[in-house]
């Protein structure tokens, strides 16, 4: 046996090295790699193009479950600037448009660029014009003062109002927004990060980061004017992004009248109820997501921005359960109130989920836990849905 | 992809050895950074995608042992062949190291990759993989000594 000594493997190493890829090959090979690449995103955005359009058309989906989704995922931008800072002579001049906007068109974005659906919004005092990419005609009215949201389905003509009872009191949309931001500035650990320029699109943008607490905000403005156009809100649970941001727009008072078209038929879908979106609304969210939407186990992911790809399967589940419509308009909206906790977290920190794999009935298997506000211990759902009072020193690994 | 795609191209070619091939591994690497949450978050998606090419390089590697076994044997070195039979001797020795280096975990591969095929430093690897560089010294240490292992056995 002849012993390989260690500067013959570098030997060979450093041929390996040497070798070079004729250039027409790479040329080639890219090529082929970025059109192959173009085919997968259309692909991939058409997927998730046609399950929004089943959750949107889906008789049984879209009035509860849809509108909970809707307000789920995101409420507007009161929620996005919801982080500590405090003001500094550029911040100050890049936060006032917001600070004395009247009104605001923006699109919001939840989940990371290029895969996730983009949200419109007009914003007018406490009302909202709302539009989601790839649900075609179809506008969505919210009104937060009266919790009310009214969507309109343009082509079937059709009107669905759909109560939000209990929605924290927003007196006023942009008011609440001048209001908060003042009530952050002031907090005392606050910090930003400004000054850098970075180019987006062949435009140069300033761009400043707020930190606190578990919250990140960045906001890129234009250098002239001071104008926000795009603001990043990053929580340990998700991102938001806001973009294309214009404020004081001329809207048409007629985009925000809550009053249904001529000729449009009108249903009551109900309402959902802020109030009880507690950890009962949840383990109740997670029990239909197993035992209906995904065959008996848990989903791999509880993620807001992932929950426009589960209209197919929720169709089919419901359709295998063998439920009656009025039981399934009924599933539908208590799925819906799970969600509600999620995007209104009001415990400590993050919650934590880990229901990848696990079966429902798993008494073993932790799948959420979470800490609520002025609590020592956590609270722990299990596989069966159980739910316990865990010390931080024993919550799962 | 304008500015990574060259070189990974490049390291895809080398850890493979078959320009015939390079062309589909660089379209699933790029289909899988395009489909993963991870190199969406991360902090250095160069550095991501660099190392997700490695992985799927050795990959391909084992899948191709697996389908085809080399042939064993006491095989003269290149060096004292010269010839037409010498360039395939080389080629042979390649494979075998590149072969041995596949089956390394994923941070000792990651390590020689850079260190000795793409020649960087051990401070420039540490940015690239968030450590730090007496800890790759070790690994890359280690790793010659199961490559040197590996190898010698191969030849006997």
């Amino acid at each position: 046996m002849s012993e390989m000594d260690e500067r013959e493997i570098k030997r060979r190493f450093e041929a390996i090295s040497q070798f070079e890829p004729r250039s027409e090959v790479t040329a080639r090979d890219l090529e082929s790699t970025r059109k192959s690449l173009i085919e997968h995103t259309t692909e991939k955005q058409q997927k998730q193009q046609d399950s929004w359009r089943i959750i949107m058309r889906s008789k049984t989906f879209k009035v509860a479950a849809a509108a909970a989704i809707i307000i789920a995922v995101s409420l507007g931008i009161h929620e996005l600037v919801g982080i500590p800072g405090s003001p500094s002579v550029a911040w100050a001049d890049v936060i006032r448009p917001m600070l004395n906007a009247r009104t605001a068109s923006l699109d919001v974005i939840v989940g990371s660029q290029g895969s996730a659906f983009v949200i419109h919004d007009d914003v007018k005092g406490s009302l909202i014009r709302r539009a989601v990419s790839n649900a075609e005609n179809v506008d969505i009215i919210i009104d937060l003062e009266n919790q009310k949201l009214l969507t309109l389905e343009h082509t079937e003509k059709k009107a669905t109002y759909v109560g939000l009872d209990g929605l924290p009191s927003i007196p006023n949309y942009v008011e609440h927004l001048q209001n908060l931001i003042i009530k952050l500035q002031d907090q005392p650990d606050f910090h930003v990060e400004d000054g850098v320029m970075e180019e987006i699109e062949g435009r140069e943008y300033i761009v400043f980061v707020g930190q606190g607490g578990n919250d990140t905000i960045t906001v890129w403005a234009d250098p002239q004017t001071a104008l926000p156009v795009r603001i990043e809100h990053e929580t340990p649970n998700m991102v938001i992004s806001c973009d294309n941001m214009q404020f004081n727009v001329e809207f048409d008072e007629t985009l925000f009248s809550m009053d249904v078209p001529d000729g449009y038929k009108t249903e009551d879908a109900g309402a959902l109820d802020f109030k009880n979106a507690n950890e009962s609304a949840l383990v109740e969210s997670l029990r239909i997501w197993a035992e209906i939407i995904e065959g008996g186990q848990f989903p791999d992911s509880i993620n807001l921005e992932d929950l426009v790809e589960i209209g197919p399967k929720f169709e089919e589940g419901m359709e295998k359960a063998g439920l009656t419509d009025e039981q399934q308009a009924s599933t539908a909206l208590k799925w819906g109130q799970g969600l509600l906790f999620l995007r209104f977290f009001k415990g400590q920190g993050q919650w934590h989920y880990a229901g990848q794999g696990v079966k429902l009935g798993d008494a073993d298997s932790p799948i959420f836990w979470y800490q609520p506000q002025d609590s020592e211990t956590w609270r722990v759902i299990y596989g069966d849905l159980r739910v316990e009072d865990v010390a931080a020193e024993n919550l799962p690994k | 992809m304008d500015i990574s795609g060259p070189r990974l191209h490049r390291l895809v070619a080398r850890l493979t050895r078959r320009e015939d091939v390079v062309g589909d591994l660089l379209q699933e690497l790029f289909i899988r950074l395009w489909n993963s949450k991870t190199f969406d978050k991360a902090d250095d998606p160069p550095a991501y995608a660099y190392r997700t090419a490695i992985n799927l390089a050795f990959e391909w590697r084992r899948q191709q042992q697996a389908a085809c076994r080399s042939v064993e044997g006491d095989y003269p070195t290149a060096r004292e062949n010269p010839s037409a039979l010498g360039k395939l001797i080389q080629d042979e020795e390649l494979e075998q190291v590149l072969d041995a280096t596949s089956k390394l975990n994923d941070l000792a591969q990651d390590v020689v990759v850079m260190r000795y095929i793409e020649q960087e430093s051990y401070q420039t690897i540490a940015e690239r993989l968030g450590k730090k560089p007496q800890h790759l010294r070790s690994v890359c240490a280690k790793a010659m000594a199961q490559l040197r292992e590996v190898l010698t056995r191969e030849k006997v």
